[in-house]
């Protein structure tokens, strides 16, 4: 790890800085800074380890997610199963990795589904404001008010376990933050005299909300989307737990969770690991959004 | 008749929490093909609020409570948003203050300044950025061709001033708004970029309407002023007869507060007092309570904007007029 960001740090040494004669590039900037950053390289690369062992499972996985072995079951860590065998004796380090793929791809799509609601509707009430603005903030301070899982549970129920609705159910629960932060932000914005002149030379709303006021959230959209993701992965692994998301053999780490809690007492391996491997992905998202945040906080440039 | 636009008892108010702001009432004036008008006053007197109606880009709490604004035979007040949006950047071009944050970081100048011409005239973004470089280079900015592909960041404030009237240029309207452009610029920028605005205005046979608060700016640049107080005109004249013979007393105030060579050892004249609130403008005359020669009337009835002379009209009770009223 130290030598690739030994590389890394002797490319990247020319600062880029948003004062600087050259046009900026804002995702060749970020990337720049995270590589910079130790927490941000850490929480990069484990994010991006196990995103790889999702992608690659057959080739990783010393078993199929589904091979169960009956003789083996309830079996202790060992050299032929590291993580031990679950109650029907399938492999848990083999459903681990197979269950990244799915909990990191439910916690992609949900946080994108909210992204594309929690933009629109907040760019929308900002930048209109007036009684559209008051319209969509009461909307989201009715959800707000609500415990986000109890009405997950509730929709869950009504439209069928399994992952589609479990994303469909989330997308349309968490983007509450997103369309609050994108609203204020867009408050700011469109003060600005930039957007004055926008309307001056006759630009439709539209236009003005695309190419003045997105362009300039993106950088509060992309730490929002990195701070959503834990909450999505979180909250879709408690659907998962209390049965409701994703349905066995499927192997999502709430799900896998879930199959282990019967055996606590006998078997916490089959709880437990599943259970590292959540907090370690849920905590790489999080810091990896603060440090973005950071990073695109011109306050908090040039900062330790 | 060459009469471009005609503004009739304009009016307009801001709704705030503590009541109703007068900002502008009953303002008329008219700005003939080809010529340039300044509106000079004090700050609060009403001016960018005028500019602004003019645009109709008011702020949502404003309202124009009475008035017309004609403009090549339609009153803009009337039309809708979509209509208005079609005259906006074409026809009826605004420059503003500040020009530091008047561009949006994130975009190109290219990407920005082609903007009037995507929009109005559907051209392709090539030809777009062809015609931005062009007018680019009538405002004498340095390096077109390359400015086109920097971002705003890389500009000092002249620069970007320059870069905004391009930009607002671009369609060669027949009337261009400045609102204090100059303002946040120093003084020698100023006198470069008021010839220039002033080139560009004649080349194009734009009328302008040039708001500051600077009588030398007014003085050097256009034909005729309007001189505005707490939401009112006081006095509108030419140039030259104002600077010689003002009629109204803050006009004179005005300019004896102007220093000049004949009075170095003096001191400056300053008008007592300071503008009323807008929330509660003073009854009658809005002047009287800072006014020199005020009498009984001027603080019962309001005066009206009278013709003294044929290009002279003042709104104050020590002048009669006394062939007509105007309007």
């Amino acid at each position: 790890m130290i030598s690739v960001r030994k590389i890394f740090a002797t490319i990247m040494r020319k600062d880029i800085t948003f004062q600087s004669l050259e046009t900026v590039n804002l995702w060749k900037y970020i990337i720049t800074q995270l590589l910079r950053n130790k927490k941000g390289i850490t929480s990069l690369g484990i994010i991006s380890v196990l995103a790889l062992i999702g992608i690659f499972a057959e080739f990783i996985a010393p078993y199929p997610y589904d091979a169960q072995d009956l003789q083996n079951m309830l079996r202790p860590p060992s050299i032929g199963h590291i993580f031990g065998t679950d109650a029907l004796g399938r492999d848990v380090l083999s459903r681990i990795i197979y269950g990244a793929r799915i909990t990191i791809f439910i916690g992609f799509a949900i946080t994108f589904l909210t992204a594309i609601l929690g933009i629109m509707l907040g760019l929308i009430a900002g930048y209109f404001g007036g009684v559209i603005d008051m319209i969509i903030s009461k909307i989201i301070e009715i959800f707000w008010a609500f415990p986000i899982i109890v009405i997950a549970l509730g929709l869950t129920v009504v439209l069928g376990p399994g992952i589609r609705n479990v994303i469909l159910v989330l997308g349309i629960l968490l983007w509450v933050p997103f369309a609050k932060v994108i609203r204020t932000k867009t408050l700011v914005i469109r003060e600005n005299s930039f957007v004055k002149y926008a309307k001056a030379i006759g630009l439709p709303s539209i236009k003005i909300i695309i190419k003045h006021i997105f362009l300039n959230v993106v950088p509060d959209i992309i730490v929002l989307f990195a701070l959503t993701i834990p909450d999505a992965i979180i909250s879709s692994a408690a659907l998962s737990f209390l049965g409701l998301g994703v349905q066995p053999p499927t192997p999502e780490w709430g799900a896998i969770l879930s199959d282990g809690r019967l055996y606590l007492m006998i078997a916490p391996w089959i709880s437990v690991f599943p259970g590292i491997f959540l907090l370690i992905l849920a905590l790489s998202f999080n810091i990896l959004g603060d440090v973005l945040r950071d990073v695109l906080d011109p306050f908090m440039r040039g900062r330790k | 008749m060459n009469e471009l636009l005609k503004v009739r008892n304009l009016s307009v108010n801001y709704i705030i929490d503590r009541g109703v702001i007068r900002a502008v009432e009953n303002v008329s004036f008219a700005i003939n093909k080809g010529e340039k008008i300044c509106l000079v006053g004090e700050s609060g007197s009403g001016k960018s609020t005028v500019a602004l109606a003019l645009m109709k880009l008011l702020p949502k709490n404003a309202i124009i409570k009475s008035g017309e604004i004609i403009f090549k035979g339609t009153d803009l007040l009337t039309l809708n948003e979509d209509k208005m949006r079609q005259i906006r950047g074409k026809e009826i071009a605004i420059v503003f203050q500040n020009p530091l944050t008047s561009l949006n970081p994130l975009l190109t100048i290219g990407v920005q300044n082609s903007e009037p011409f995507e929009e109005h005239l559907k051209m392709e973004k090539k030809d777009a950025i062809q015609k931005a470089i062009n007018m680019l280079k009538k405002v004498k900015l340095t390096d077109a061709d390359k400015a086109v592909y920097r971002y705003p960041h890389t500009f000092s404030g002249g620069m970007r001033q320059r870069i905004l009237i391009a930009m607002m240029l671009s369609l060669q309207p027949e009337l261009l708004i400045a609102d204090e452009p100059f303002s946040a610029l120093d003084v020698s920028l100023q006198v470069e970029l008021m010839h220039l605005l002033n080139e560009l205005v004649k080349d194009f046979n734009s009328s302008l309407l040039f708001i500051t608060h600077d009588l030398g700016v007014a003085a050097e640049l256009c034909d005729r002023i309007i001189v505005m107080y707490a939401g009112k005109i006081v006095e509108e004249a030419t140039v030259f007869d104002l600077f010689e013979k003002p009629k109204h007393p803050y006009a004179q105030g005005l300019l004896q507060s102007l220093p000049t060579i004949e009075k170095l050892n003096k001191r400056l004249v300053t008008l007592p007092g300071s503008p009323p609130s807008l929330l509660d403008p003073p009854k009658g005359c809005r002047f009287h309570p800072r006014c020199p020669y005020a009498m009984d009337i001027c603080k019962k009835e309001e005066p009206q904007l009278i013709e003294i002379e044929p290009t002279h009209k003042v709104a104050c009770w020590l002048y009669k007029s006394d062939t007509h009223e105007t309007n």
